[in-house]
C-alpha cells in the first residue's frame, strides 16, 4: 500500500477513503506486479508469470459446499472461495463481517481498521497485499473489548471449491484486542482438487492484521491443507504491545506453492512472541516461510521453532529474520530450524537470521539439515520393527517432537492425524 | 539354540570371518574374547542381520531356522537381541516411544496383546530402577546426549523389556565405571534362565567375574582358536593372548 497516506476516516468518509485505498492498491499492483526475486524476502519464491485471468476473484459457488467438522462447539466461520457464508456460520458477537462496498456504517469495525491501519508498515514490496486489498471487499473484523476472554476458540474454515475455474480468492481478517483480552483463533485451509492437476487452478490470497494491546493474548493455530493444485499466499502482520502474548503454531502441508509471511512488530516491553510450525513437503511442492520479527522495545521475548519434513522434489524454506535494534536491551530471541530430507532430491533452505545492534541480549539461533540415518534405521529394526515401521517412527517422532507443544488437544490430534495420513501416503 | 556352522564372510574384498563355528545351547552363557580387529563385532552384526556382508560359506541356524534368510526385524521378533558396542543416537525419537513401539511390535508378533500405556510405564520404571536409570532420561531422544555408561545401561534396559531368547552383548562393559558394571552384571544375571542364552563379547575379565559364563572362546583371524571354561579368562588376564598362541601385542582399550 505504498502510495497511500494513512489518513483514516470515520463514517461515510471511511468507505470513500477505502475506495481510494483499494483503487490505488490495484493501480500499484498493476504497475509493479508481484514482488521480484531480487527483493530479499522473496528470494526463494516467485509469483511472477501468473496469468492475469488467474488473479480474478472467484464467484460464490452455486452449490452448498460441505465444510469439514469443526471442533466441538467452537465459533465457526465458513468461507468458500473467499465468500463468507454467513448462514452456515456461528459468530461470536465480537466478530463481524464488514462490507467495504456496502452502505452500512459499522463504528466498531471502522475503529479496528483505523487503529491497525494507522500503524501498518508500508513499503514497496507488498504488492501481494495490494492485490488482496484491491479485491477483498468483505472483511472479517474481530474487536475484543478490554478484559474480554472468549471461552471458545474462533474457528475459520477457508474452503476452496475451484471446479477448474482458474481464479483466485481473497480474504482478510483484522483483529484488535484491547487490554487483557484473550482469544484462540484456528484457521483451517482446505478444499477440493481440480480434475486437471497439472496446472495451478486457484490462488488463495489471505491477509491477517492483528494488534494486541497491553496484556492481550492471542493463541493462533493454522492448518494449511489446501488442494495440491493451488497456490496459498498467506500474510499476517502483527503489532504486539506491552506484556501481550502471541503464540502461534502453523501446520503446513497442502497446496502446490505456499508462502507464509508472518511479520511481528514487538512494540512493548515484556511482550512475548512464540512462533512454531511443522512443514511437510512432497512431489514438487514449494513451501516458503518468511518470518520477520522486530524487537522495537527493550525487554521483550521472541522464539521461532520450525521443522520441515521434505520428500520427493519438494522445497522447504525457513527464513526467520529477527532484528534487535539499538537500545532494545534485555531482548531475548531464539531461532531453531530442523530439516529432515527424506529423498535425495528434496531441498531445504534454512536462514535463521539474527541482526543484533545492541548489547545485553540473550539471542540464540541454530539449524540442522539431515536425512534418514541408515544406522538409526538398522538400530530400530534390530528391536523388531520392520524397515517401513522404523521410517514411520522416525518421521512421526521428528514432527511430533514439535506438535506435542500444541496446547489445544483437539487441534493437536487433528495435526497428528494429518501427519500420519501424509506419512502413509509416502 | 544357535548353531554357527563354518561361516565365512567378507566386506568388499576383505575376508573377515574364516570358517567360524559356534554352538550355543539354551540357558548357556558364552563369552568371546579376542584381539581387536579379529571379527568379534562382525559376528554380532552378521547375526543381527546388518547388510553389507557377503557370506562365502557356511550356515547359521537359530532355533532350527535359517537365520541368514530372515530380515533384521524377523530375527528380533524370533528372539535375537544385539546390545550395540556403539549405540546409535536417534534425534527426535523419544526413548519411551521407541521402547513402547519395540516391545509392542514384538509382543504382537508372538500373538500377545499390546501393553497399554500405564502398564508399560510401570514395567519400564521397574526395569529402569534396577539399572539406576532416571525416569527423566526416558523422555529424551534415544541415546542423544547420553554418557557412555547411560547408553550401555539403556541397551540392557531394552534387553530386559524385550526378553530375548538369545542376547548378544557387544562390549557392553566398555566405558563403564565399577558401579555401573556391577549394575549391569546383576541385571544380566537376573535375566538368566534355562531358556535364555547369552553371547558376551568383551575384552575384560571384570564383567565376566559378575556373570560367570559357561564357555569362553578366543577369536583370532576370523575363527575360534580356543574354547574352554572360566579358567581361560584368568589365564588370559595373567599371560595375555600369547598363552593361546596368538603372536601379537594386544591393545587393551
Amino acid at each position: 500500500m505504498s502510495p497511500i497516506t494513512n489518513n483514516a476516516k470515520t463514517g461515510p468518509d471511511f468507505l470513500s477513503f477505502w475506495k481510494t485505498v483499494r483503487s490505488k492498491a490495484l493501480q500499484n499492483f498493476q504497475n509493479k506486479g508481484f514482488p521480484r526475486k531480487n527483493n530479499e524476502p522473496w528470494k526463494y519464491t516467485s509469483l511472477r508469470g501468473l496469468s492475469e485471468d488467474l488473479l480474478e476473484p472467484m464467484d460464490r459457488p452455486a452449490l452448498n459446499i460441505q465444510a469439514n467438522n469443526s471442533i466441538n462447539n467452537n465459533f465457526f466461520i465458513k468461507v468458500v472461495n473467499g465468500h463468507i457464508i454467513i448462514e452456515d456460520s456461528v459468530f461470536p458477537e465480537e466478530l463481524r463481517v464488514f462490507d467495504l462496498e456496502g452502505e452500512h456504517k459499522d463504528e466498531s469495525s471502522e475503529l479496528v481498521m483505523n487503529s491497525i491501519f494507522e500503524n501498518a508498515n508500508n513499503n514497496n514490496i507488498q504488492t501481494h497485499i495490494d492485490i488482496n486489498t484491491a479485491y477483498a471487499s468483505k472483511i472479517l473484523v474481530v474487536h475484543m473489548q478490554k478484559g474480554k476472554c472468549l471461552e471458545k476458540p474462533i474457528e475459520i474454515h477457508y474452503i476452496i471449491n475451484s471446479q477448474n475455474a482458474k481464479k483466485s480468492s481473497y480474504t482478510q481478517l483484522w483483529i484488535l484486542q484491547e487490554d487483557d483480552s484473550n482469544i484462540t483463533l484456528i484457521e483451517r485451509f482446505y478444499g477440493n482438487t481440480a480434475k486437471e492437476k497439472k496446472y495451478t487452478s486457484h490462488i488463495h490470497n489471505h491477509v491477517t492484521r492483528v494488534k494486541l494491546n497491553k496484556s492481550a493474548c492471542l493463541t493462533h493455530y493454522r492448518m494449511q491443507e489446501a488442494p495440491e493444485d493451488s497456490y496459498h499466499i498467506y500474510t499476517a502482520h502483527l503489532e504486539i504491545k506491552d506484556k501481550s502474548t502471541y503464540n502461534s503454531f502453523t501446520f503446513c502441508k497442502g497446496s502446490m506453492l505456499s508462502r507464509n509471511e508472518v511479520k511481528v512488530n514487538i512494540n512493548g516491553t515484556k511482550a512475548h512472541c512464540n512462533q512454531q510450525g511443522v512443514t511437510l513437503g512432497k512431489y514438487n511442492q514449494h513451501h516458503d516461510s518468511y518470518l520477520p520479527v522486530i524487537h522495537n522495545s527493550s525487554d521483550s521475548y521472541s522464539n521461532q521453532n520450525f521443522r520441515q519434513l521434505l520428500d520427493g522434489n519438494s522445497k522447504g524454506i525457513f527464513y526467520g529474520s529477527v532484528l534487535v535494534p539499538k537500545d532494545s536491551i534485555k531482548t531475548e530471541a531464539h531461532q531453531l530450524n530442523h530439516n529432515l530430507l527424506i529423498s535425495n532430491t528434496a531441498q531445504a533452505f534454512t536462514r535463521p537470521e539474527l541482526d543484533i545492534f545492541t548489547d545485553e541480549v540473550i539471542c540464540t539461533h541454530g539449524a540442522t539439515v539431515g536425512n534418514l540415518d541408515n544406522d538409526a534405521l538398522y538400530y530400530i529394526q534390530t528391536r523388531g520393527l520392520s524397515e517401513n515401521q522404523a521410517k514411520v517412527l522416525m518421521l512421526e517422532s521428528f514432527a511430533n517432537g514439535l506438535i506435542d507443544e500444541v496446547k489445544n488437544e483437539e487441534i493437536k490430534d487433528l495435526m497428528k492425524l494429518s501427519l500420519m495420513e501424509w506419512i502413509k501416503e509416502n | 539354540m544357535l548353531q554357527v556352522k563354518n561361516i565365512s564372510c567378507k566386506i568388499g574384498d576383505k575376508e573377515i570371518l574364516k570358517g567360524l563355528s559356534l554352538n550355543i545351547n539354551p540357558g548357556e552363557v558364552h563369552a568371546i574374547m579376542g584381539p581387536n580387529g579379529t571379527g568379534k563385532s562382525t559376528l554380532s552384526h552378521l547375526l543381527a542381520g546388518k547388510s553389507g556382508y557377503e557370506i562365502t560359506s557356511g550356515e547359521i541356524l537359530f532355533e532350527e531356522n535359517n537365520l541368514l534368510e530372515q530380515s533384521i526385524d524377523e530375527r528380533a521378533k524370533a528372539g535375537l537381541f544385539l546390545g550395540f558396542q556403539y549405540p546409535i543416537e536417534i534425534p527426535g525419537v523419544s526413548c519411551m516411544n521407541f521402547l513402547k513401539a519395540a516391545v509392542n511390535t514384538v509382543r504382537k508378533s508372538h500373538g500377545k496383546n499390546e501393553m497399554d500405556s500405564l502398564e508399560f510405564l510401570k514395567k519400564v520404571r521397574q526395569e529402569a530402577k534396577k539399572l539406576d536409570l532416571d525416569d527423566s532420561m526416558l523422555k529424551r531422544s534415544v541415546n542423544q546426549g547420553f554418557s557412555g555408561g547411560e547408553k550401555k545401561r539403556f541397551e540392557v534396559l531394552q534387553m530386559s523389556l524385550l526378553e530375548p531368547k538369545l542376547a548378544i552383548l557387544d562390549e557392553t562393559d566398555s566405558g563403564l565405571d565399577i558401579d555401573s558394571l556391577k549394575n549391569i552384571g546383576e541385571a544380566i544375571n537376573l535375566l538368566r534362565s534355562p531358556e535364555r542364552s547369552f553371547l558376551i563379547i568383551t575384552h575384560y575379565q571384570r564383567l565376566l567375574n559378575h556373570i560367570k559364563p559357561d564357555v569362553i572362546h578366543i577369536l583370532n583371524g576370523g575363527r575360534i582358536v580356543s574354547s574352554g571354561g572360566f579358567e581361560m579368562v584368568e589365564k588370559l588376564e595373567l599371560e595375555g593372548y600369547r598363552a593361546f598362541g596368538i603372536d601379537q601385542d594386544v591393545e587393551v582399550d
